[in-house]
Order: structure tokens, then sequence, then C-alpha cells
């Protein structure tokens, strides 16, 4: 199905609806206040944005990077309008913060795979290691995408995500931030971050993922 | 009479440039030009060239600037030193520094800062090159480097100057009208909605002539309006 | 800046707009008393203290021979600036000029510059060589809202008793006053308007300014042209306002204007 596109203060319909994101109501209808896909459903209608910065959300995973370091917790820098913080409590083990200090733990510059645990009335974006699937990142690379491509990345079911990393035999997490981390074999890593940006610039076509595999055996094949 | 000043301004209905009198320099928009930031735009506008590049919703640094209720909107209008014939210290000086401020206002009644409690949006905009009319190309630009980062907007703002020159009224200064004319009037608006978000003028409009030249310039903006619709369109319309 | 009644007060005052009044009762489109006492510097070149209401701004007027620009060499050079002392109130703090400082001393030296009062030709020592140098200097000495009113009117009141030092072999004996005149030929003044809620109110004091959403500073010369404008404020007028503005603020001006 394709989606009409819209832009900054173009009106969308003067039909009743629930408002959602990047939607503004008018007296004489609906106008949308991002540029993005109109996504209307039965009773209420949002803008999918084709740019924008993530919005940290409640048990989304993200990739964190160290930027400060008090007496008991971290500062990460998780590429979004808040930086999070990783209390000395939330790392995946036991610290005794009065003989163990954080920068032996985690010192600036450490990637960190995380979930955002609570964000609070003041915008404290809080995010713990006591999950399943959350770990300190070393080795590999690093990757930077448009935060609202997250979403293709993955794929239906993370039909595009699994598809990658057994097509590459690559390790990757992909944060909802819109960091990527990849690890393998380097020239493996290479095919994986390039399949990916491919993703990120045409996220909108359909068909992607088969086009993807193809264009990963080949450069495999190419080796 | 200064030095370089035109005899007239107005012959056989064109102006010096070829132009009509209500007529626009040619206007070019693109958007999406810079890797880094958050969004961004190039503008072209007669000899003007301009850079916008929009940053957040980000930390604010310093801390204290913070507001709990909503994001912090911060305009920095810069001049590239060989932007003009006669080299520009780099650096603030009073003009930008009054052009930054007016371009913040300009701006922040579109956009939703309801929506980032305690962030920061920052636009910088970089004169690359100048030739009357810098700050309503900045205007423009960082407008479209707004939309470009997805903030969200009640709508794009529009710029557009008119003014006076050998007595009649034009749209769009060139340099030699804005060196030589006698007024400019730069306006900024929100299209559609009757909302006028910039309004500066010097020089002098005898009575009746302000009106025709305001409404001149708003006719400009929705000009301008639909330059900057089509280049987020043509970027991004393919999805 | 420290603004804890600020919210509290726009309810209140939008509240009260909306029924016609204003926090000192004035109408709409009245000014506050207004006192101009020129010539109260005996140094300065010009000088005058203008008060309007309780805001009260003084301008001084010092001359000196200098180069001329390069572009304009048969032309005399006139700069303005502003201060907003930290004495005047406890939100103007020391060091360099803010943003608002620099508007302020920008909107004010718009009117002065582009109503052509002062007669720059005239200025003229020796083209390309020597020309005077006019130096208008505002010190806001108590703030209680619409310094652009203020200055501006003190500014033309200053310029207009400014008069020449003598000059001996070519040099400035600042002690010694002549009787010549600096040559100021027009009273260009400037009205400022703010738009809270859907009403505007002419001349707002501290209190209204704080929460106004839109400003808007029109200036005017004798002849009733305008000169100079500046919109200001997060908030936006409707084009019909502005028109409506600019033909208020041309009747308002000659108020201004029986001053100087």
């Amino acid at each position: 199905m394709t989606r009409r596109m819209v832009i900054p203060g173009e009106f969308i319909t003067d039909k009743k609806y629930n408002l959602g994101e990047g939607v503004y109501r008018e007296k004489d209808g609906i106008y949308s206040a991002l540029m993005g896909l109109v996504d209307e459903k039965e009773n209420y209608i949002r803008i999918l944005p084709l740019r924008g910065k993530y919005m940290p959300k409640v048990g989304d995973f993200v990739i964190g990077n160290v930027r400060e370091i008090f007496f008991n917790s971290w500062e990460l820098d998780i590429n979004s309008a808040h930086n999070g913080i990783l209390n000395a409590d939330d790392y995946y083990k036991e610290i005794d913060t009065f003989n163990e200090d954080l920068l032996d733990i985690l010192a600036p510059g450490s990637s960190v795979f995380v979930k955002i645990r609570e964000i609070t009335h003041s915008k404290k974006v809080y995010v713990t290691m006591r999950e399943r699937g959350a770990r300190v990142i070393t080795g590999g690379r690093l990757l930077k995408i448009i935060p609202t491509k997250v979403p293709r990345v993955i794929g239906k079911q993370r039909s595009m995500i699994s598809m990658i990393i057994k097509e590459t035999r690559c390790n990757i997490l992909v944060g909802q931030n819109g960091i990527i981390w990849i690890d393998g074999k380097p020239e493996f890593v290479n095919i994986a971050s390039r399949a990916i940006r491919v993703i990120e610039k045409e996220a909108h076509n359909p068909g992607l993922t088969n086009r993807i595999r193809n264009m990963i055996i080949k450069e495999r094949e190419e080796l | 009479m200064k030095i370089g000043e035109p005899e007239k301004f107005i012959i056989d209905g064109k102006r010096l440039d070829g132009r009509k009198p209500g007529e626009l320099r040619k206007v070019k928009i693109e958007v999406g030009v810079l890797k880094k930031a958050d969004g961004s735009a190039y503008v072209e506008w007669g000899g003007n060239k301009v850079l916008a590049a929009c940053y957040g919703p980000r930390e604010v640094h310093p801390k204290h600037l913070a507001r709990a209720d909503r994001a912090i909107l911060r305009c920095t209008y810069s001049m590239a030193p060989f932007s003009v014939t006669d080299r520009k210290r780099p650096g603030p000086d009073r003009r930008s520094i009054e052009i930054s401020k007016v371009t913040r206002q300009a701006l922040e009644p579109v956009v939703f800062t309801n929506l980032f409690p305690r962030t920061a949006i920052d636009v910088f905009i970089e004169i690359l090159q100048a030739q009357a009319g810098t700050r309503c190309t900045g205007i423009v630009a960082a407008s479209m480097a707004l939309a470009d980062a997805g903030i969200p907007m009640r709508n794009l703002v529009p710029a557009c100057a008119a003014g006076k020159v050998g007595g009649e009224i034009v749209l769009d200064l060139s340099d030699v009208e804005d060196n030589f004319g006698e007024a400019d009037l730069p306006v900024a608006i929100v299209p559609q909605k009757d909302e006028v978000t910039l309004i500066q003028m010097d020089g002098n409009f005898e009575k009746g002539e302000f009106e025709k030249a305001f409404k001149l310039a708003v006719e400009g903006c929705m000009k301008i309006y639909e330059i900057q619709k089509e280049a987020l369109k043509k970027r991004y319309g393919g999805a | 800046m420290f603004d804890i009644v600020a919210d509290i007060k726009k309810d209140f005052i939008v509240n009260l707009l909306r029924s016609k009044k204003r926090v000192d009762n004035r109408a709409f489109d009245e000014y506050r008393p207004i006192v101009v006492e020129p010539g109260v510097s005996e140094k300065a070149e010009g000088s005058s203290l203008v008060k309007i209401g309780n805001t009260q701004v003084m301008v001084g007027v010092k001359l000196a021979i200098g180069e001329p620009f390069s572009d304009m060499p048969d032309l005399g050079v006139m700069m303005t600036n502003a201060e907003l002392n930290p004495l005047a109130s406890p939100r103007f703090e020391k060091g360099p000029p803010d943003e608002d400082t620099i508007e302020l001393s920008r909107v004010v030296d718009r009117v002065i510059r582009e109503s052509k009062c002062i007669e720059l030709e005239k200025l003229c020592i020796t083209e390309g060589e020597e020309v005077w140098i006019v130096f208008i200097d505002a010190h806001i000495l108590d703030y209680d809202g619409n310094l652009f009113d203020a200055t501006a009117l003190g500014a033309i009141s200053a310029l207009r008793n400014t008069r020449f030092p003598k000059v001996e072999d070519g040099r400035i004996i600042y002690s010694e006053k002549t009787d010549k005149k600096l040559p100021v030929v027009d009273r260009p003044v400037e009205t400022t308007f703010a738009k809270i809620g859907k009403d505007i109110v002419l001349d707002p004091v501290l209190d209204e300014e704080l929460v106004l959403d839109a400003r808007i500073t029109i200036g005017t010369n004798e002849k009733g042209d305008i000169c100079a404008m500046q919109k200001g404020g997060d908030g936006t007028f409707t084009q019909e306002e502005i028109i409506d503005l600019v033909n208020k603020s041309r009747e308002k001006s000659e108020e201004l204007r029986k001053l100087v």
C-alpha cells in the first residue's frame, strides 16, 4: 500500500480522528506537523516520520556511549534528545561503589547495549543492563542510521535482520536509537554495513528483503 | 549621489537586472545536504548562497538554560568572512546578533517546542555568499532545515522582502537596489494563516506605499512557500 | 532572568485586557505621562533625560572628528549605543551587551538614520579625510517597560540640543561649546505596541512586556512617513493588525513629537 507523503503545514483531512504523532487540529481539519507518511487507522491518524531524532521509549533497546562518570552512575549518549543514565545498580553484576571506581568498569567511550527502564516526568532517562540481551559491546563496528528507518532494518518479525545475520555470519545488535553494532569477519562486516545503508536509503521500496539477500550473496561471491 | 549609484532603477518597466517590479530573483532550495546535522538545507536566492543546519532536540548546554515545559529554540546567523566584497571579521557582530534574534522569533511561532521539554533545538545559518536579502534567505533555509530534521512544526516559514527604489515599490531587492534604494521591508509569514512572524523595515515609505510594499512582500512569501514545498516533496517524495 | 510571577501574571493580565482594562488603568492607546528634560549634562555636547512612567533613559551625544567611511567620503558618521545598566533592573547584568541590548541600539539607530534627521553631508570637514562623528549613547536608568520609545525620544531630544565644541588648529576643545547647533532637520520618533493574547496596547509597562506575545515598534518622521520598523516577541501579528498599527503609530507619534 502506498501512503500519502505530507509535509509540515499540509492539510490532511476534515474527517474526525483521534490524533497520534505528528498531526494537529485546526478549525477546518487535521494538518501534518511533520514530513512523513500518513498512517490512517479506523479512528486514529498519525504521521510516520521520514526524518527525526530518536525519542526514548520505555522498553526499547538502545546502544549508548559512556560520556560522563559519576560516583554511582554513568551518563550515556544515546543519540537522542536526552542522555541516558545507567546507575551502578543497573549494571549487569553487583558493584561495590565504595571500593570500585566506575571508571575501571566502563571508561568514557565504552559502548553498551541497554534497555530503557524508566523515563521520569522531568525527562531523566534511566537504562538498565539487568535484562536479557543487554551487554557491554567490544570490538566490531558501530553504524549510525536515521532512527526512523530502524523498523525497516529489523523487518517484520525480525525477517530482515535475521537474514543479514545469517547471510553475513555477523553478530548484529540494532538499537532503536539508530545505532547498530556489527561484529564478525571484517569483509563480512563491510558487506553487512553496506546492506544496512541500502535499506536506510531505500526503506520505502517494497521487496527489499530479497534484493538485499541477493546483494549480499553477490558481494560474498566476489570476495 | 553615492558612489556606484545608478541614475535610474527602472527603465521601460524593467529593473536593472531585467526583472519586473513584482518578480523574484531565481530561487533554488535543496534539503538534506549535510550528513552530520539532524536536518539541513541549502538555498540559492539570486546571488545569495546560504546553508542551514538543525541539531536537535538535544541536551541543553549550559543546563540552566533548559526549560521544564518546552524546548528552547536557538538560532545563529553567521556570515562567512569571504561572503562579502570586503572581508567580514569572523565572529558575531551586532547585526548578526540582531538577525539571529529576529530569525528565532520568526520561527518560534510554528515550532511545537512544547513536545520536547528540557531540550534544545539549534539552528545554524551560514551565509556563504551574500547579495542582498540574506536574512530572508536564512529564514527560508532555517525553516527547511527544521522540517528536514523532523521537528514538528505548524508550517514552513517563507520570507521575502519588498522595497522602494526610484520611487517604485518592488519585490526582492537586488544588491544595487538594496544599497541605493529608499526602503527595505523583509517579512516572514505563516502561510494560509494570516500570521506575520517577522517584519522589519528601514528607509522611507510614504502613506500608502507601506501597505503596497507589505502586500507585495506577503505575495513574495507565498511564491517562496511553493518552492519550499516542492523542495521537500522532491527530496523525500519517492516514499 | 527570573520571572517567578510571569505565568500567573499572564492569565491575570490577559483577563484584565479582555475586560478592557490595563494594569495601570490606562486606555489601550494611551501613553504613560512623559517628561523630556533636555540638556541634563554639561559635559556632553547634547543630552536629554526621558521618563515614560517609571522608565527613565538618559541620552548623551558626544561629537568627535574622525575618518569617514570609504564608500561615503563626504558624509559624517553616526553611531548609536544603548547600555542596559545593572542599576536599572535586577534583570540586567554586567558584561557584554546581550541580544536585547543590541536590538535596542539598532532599532533606535534605524529611526534616526533612516529619517535622515541629521544632515550628515554638513558634517564633512575634508572630503575623504575628516568628518564629524556623532556618538549617541543611551543609558537605561530605570526599566519599567518600553525602552524603544523612551530611548528614541531621548536620542532625538539630545540631538536637537547638541552644539559643536570649539575647534582650534584641528583639535577639539570640549570645555568650550560654540553656538553652532548640530544640523538636525526632523523629529523622528518611535511608537511601540504589545500584543497580549488578542489585545494590542500602546506603550507596554514591564508587567505587560514580560507576558507579551508579540511586539512591534514603528518609527515615523514629521511628514508621517514610516522610517523604521521592528517586530519582536515569539508570537505573530495579522496583516490587518500591522496596517492598522502603522496608521495608529502616525497619530500617536504626534503626541511624542510635541515634546521635543
